[in-house]
């Protein structure tokens, strides 16, 4: 089995068929290894929510290789050792955080009392705790998103999957989870996250990949693409895409 | 399986959390105890009436109940977005496809039991036999598995609105012409005749499951192996459209 748990190869995702056909990944190929912290860096309309959904197997390749945990991404046995959290946070409205976690839980098939000690712990370590009774239509955007963070957190995954963690966060929230990805490093796990904020993916980051297009147009260690030109990643970003404009 | 389960319940606890049932149970019970009042008005066949009515109350309410509860699941999964965390977990799109099914068919069994839980208390100490009410409601219980899996099926493919008015539509055409079909056909010209006997032999017989007619007039109940056969038949027409509602969703790009 390869070291890496994440391995896209010439990846072609296309939304729509035929004529109307639009193609969101062009020739995509990323490698990450265990217990890295990758950060996915692209504009908007990239193709970074496609990359994740289709690591998921919640879109298709049109042709490409995806392996994730070592199993085809299609294979739903790699999802019990996988967290995600969603690009915008909608859970049942209808359900409470314990409810929710409850209902993710059984399908884990974990059983009550692990589910109640995940539970606890999650909204804990997300700093829901006191909310567990409020239904989540009286949440704020925030508070979902620690509720997506906590699910994605619940089975003690290996791998994260983070469609933009930050996003809708104050900024005492923000650097709850950066140290909750730092701390996710330090026991083992692997973090895969994409993000707008340079200068989030510059304090927590070891390896940065850049999209563009559809394509990975720069990848490597913070350091690497740093040292090229001495600059902030933000500078670096903004030239990478510049150039990369056909 | 426990992946199954979850999704289930959780369709079973949305039904209970949303007001909207709580009034269609509350206006049924209103209306078989307003139509219990013919009891006491001592009219000739007004018995009959109250039957009649109830019975068709009952099944028009729990019909638009399976409907409507089967019909938004996928939608509203995939509208809100809460199906890119379900699918994410490890539940194949089967699973959540089954999940769905049976959380919708329980919730309208719910609502078929307590509705003819009254049914039986109306109409106790009138004459209509036990054996008759029950198979009523099992025949009754086993088309709202057929409808269930047929409306989740269709929710693969058309929109909420689409789906009800096409669902609605296919079960009152059945109602109506199932049993007709046949007969209709053996006057039409070769093509239409070949098409209309096609039909009915794939058509699923809504008809087949009501037996209003016997309880109202108190007819002996349906010999057993009929039952028997009906459940068979419903299994087999449950599959087909869960495997459907599989294959056009297997590769559906959420
Ligand atoms: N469901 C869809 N149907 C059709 N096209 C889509 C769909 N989802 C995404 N796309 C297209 O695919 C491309 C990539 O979209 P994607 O959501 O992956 O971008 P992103 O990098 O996540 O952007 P953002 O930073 O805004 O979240 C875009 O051009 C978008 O228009
Ligand atoms: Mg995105």
């Amino acid at each position: 089995m390869s070291e890496n748990v994440i391995e896209i190869r010439e990846l072609v995702v296309e939304y729509g068929a035929g004529r109307s056909a639009r193609r969101a990944l062009d020739g995509l190929s990323i490698s990450i290894a265990r217990g890295e912290i990758y950060g996915f860096l692209g504009p908007n309309g990239a193709g970074k929510t496609t990359t994740i959904k289709a690591l998921l197997g919640l879109v298709f390749p049109k042709s490409g290789d995806i392996t994730v945990l070592g199993m085809r991404a299609a294979d739903i046995r790699s999802h019990r050792r996988l967290g995600y959290l969603p690009e915008v946070s909608y859970f049942y409205s209808f359900l409470n955080a314990g409810e929710i976690m409850a209902m993710y839980g059984r399908i884990f098939g974990m059983d009550k009392r692990l589910i109640a000690e995940r539970t606890e712990q999650v909204l804990e370590l997300v700093g829901l705790r006191g909310e567990e009774k409020t239904l989540l239509k009286h949440y704020s955007k925030g508070m979902l998103q620690k509720v997506g963070l906590a699910q994605a957190l619940l089975n003690d995954p290996e791998l994260l999957i983070l469609d933009e963690p930050t996003g809708g966060l104050d900024p005492i929230a923000r650097i709850k989870v950066r140290e909750i990805i730092r701390n996710l490093k330090a026991s083992g796990k692997t973090v895969f996250f994409s993000s707008h904020e340079l200068s989030e993916v510059e304090l927590i980051c070891d390896h940065v990949g850049i999209v563009h297009g559809g394509r990975l147009i720069r990848s490597g260690t913070l350091d690497e693409i740093l040292s090229e030109r001495k600059e902030s990643l933000e500078r670096f970003f903004i030239e990478m895409i510049r150039e990369a404009r056909p | 399986m426990k992946g199954v389960w979850a999704v289930a319940v959780n369709v079973v606890r949305e039904f209970f959390r949303r007001k909207d049932y709580y009034v269609i149970l509350a206006l049924t019970v209103v209306i078989v105890l307003l139509s219990s009042g013919y009891r006491f008005m001592g009219i000739a066949g007004a018995t009959r009436y109250m039957r009649d009515l109830s019975l068709s109350l009952i099944w028009l309410f729990v019909l638009i109940i399976t409907v409507v509860s089967a019909g938004r699941q996928l939608p509203c999964e995939i509208e809100k977005r809460t199906i890119y965390p379900l699918l994410a977990k490890p539940i194949s799109r089967l699973g959540f496809i089954m999940g769905k099914f049976l959380g919708a068919s329980l919730a309208s069994i719910f609502g078929l039991t307590i509705f003819y839980a009254f049914f039986t208390v109306i109409s106790a100490g009138q004459g209509t036999g036990w054996i008759l009410i029950l198979q009523s409601y099992y025949l009754q219980l086993l088309s709202v598995l057929l409808v269930a899996s047929m409306v989740i099926f269709f929710s693969t493919f058309l929109t909420y609105g689409a789906n009800v008015t096409l669902s609605f539509l296919v079960y009152f055409f059945i109602k109506l012409l199932g049993a007709r079909l046949h007969d209709m056909a053996e006057q039409m010209a070769a093509l239409p005749s070949f098409l209309c006997s096609a039909l009915y032999f794939i058509l699923p017989h809504f008809e087949f499951y009501d037996i209003k007619t016997r309880v109202i007039h108190m007819w002996p109940p349906v010999p057993a192996p009929a039952v028997t056969v009906l459940t068979v038949y419903t299994a087999c027409y449950v599959a087909a459209f869960v495997l459907l509602a599989w294959i056009v969703f297997r590769r559906k790009v959420l």
